[in-house]
């Protein structure tokens, strides 16, 4: 029982931190980022077993995490207002070629950022190049580019 | 649900009101996260600034303890008992049972020469024959139940000590 408890109360407190610190926390993978989630997983991990290093009790905590991923992946499914509470929505943040200051700053987002997704994922040069840029869901920026 | 913007060439469907309000939850969210930390450096959630409580006076009996602990996590009980409660080279000191019961006892330093169990207490006998400084005593114990924690310490009948602690999760 204790296990259900510990790794229920974990996946929520993930869930609920994740989504309150933004989209763009951890979406962009530097190696930092990477280093912070291995330790985030590392004291997550000591929280979820406590002392107990059974087989048993992480059978438990795996289908705990596994069920409670899967129900929430159907009430999104079924519900719009859960989809957008736990995901979001995504943003445009620049309209042919404009970038949209306002939006960009509540989303922490910066010129810089845009023109390394653009430079990345379509090889354009400049910010009037680029029609539509996009924050996703996920936190990483689609960039659409101008038609020549 | 709030206001929905379909841009003419792009498939796109933004709902700019939703994403202002998570702007602002996030934001709030945020001082609360830079609080729970304030309040953990200050020692809310044990181990900090303001956990450590004392009580009692030097001329009989002083305890040192958490006011607040973590399940699990090793804490400690310090006590100094005054010369003047020695009989026989010896230090009777007691401790309520209903505490007990909740800590997992891992050691006691010093060593005590015997422990008699009765209904509400459990009483610990040391040596002291040093009459002219204070007896210091030492529970190293483990919380193993979540929640409020009430404790009676005491040495003879009349000198005694209530402590209250809050184990957390």
């Amino acid at each position: 029982m204790d296990a259900v408890f510990r790794a229920s109360i974990m996946y929520l407190f993930l869930l609920i931190i994740f989504r309150i610190t933004g989209k763009r926390t951890l979406g962009q993978s530097t190696t930092f980022d990477f280093v912070l989630l291995l330790i985030i997983g590392e004291a997550t991990q000591q929280a979820l077993l406590g002392n107990d290093f059974s087989l048993t009790n992480a059978v438990i905590v795996i289908t705990t995490l596994v069920l409670i991923d899967v129900g929430i992946a159907f009430w999104k499914q079924r519900s719009q207002t859960m989809d957008k509470l736990l995901d979001g929505m995504p943003l445009v943040i620049v309209d042919n070629g404009e970038p949209l200051k306002e939006r960009m700053d509540r989303v922490r987002i910066d010129e810089e950022d845009i023109l390394s997704a653009a430079r990345r994922t379509q090889g354009l040069e400049r910010m009037e190049q680029i029609k539509y840029a996009v924050l996703e869901r996920s936190g990483d920026i689609s960039i659409i580019p101008t038609e020549r | 649900m709030g206001s929905q913007e379909r841009l003419a060439s792009l498939e796109i469907t933004q709902d700019l009101a939703f994403q202002e309000r998570e702007s602002l939850v996030q934001r709030v969210a945020w001082c609360g996260m830079a609080l729970f930390l304030l309040a953990a450096l200050l020692g809310l959630f044990g181990s900090g600034l303001f956990s450590t409580a004392t009580l009692g006076s030097p001329d009989s009996l002083t305890l040192r303890y958490d006011r607040f602990g973590r399940f699990e996590r090793p804490m400690a009980l310090h006590i100094e008992i005054a010369p003047r409660y020695a009989q026989a080279g010896e230090v009777e000191l007691h401790l309520n049972r209903d505490y007990q019961q909740k800590v997992s006892l891992q050691s006691i330093s010093p060593e005590p020469l015997y422990v008699e169990a009765t209904d509400e207490q459990l009483i610990y006998r040391f040596a002291h024959s040093n009459l002219q400084q204070s007896l210091p005593v030492v529970f190293y114990i483990v919380p193993e139940a979540i929640g409020s924690y009430h404790g009676h310490i005491g040495v003879g009948d009349d000198e005694q000590l209530d402590f209250s602690q809050f184990i957390y999760p």
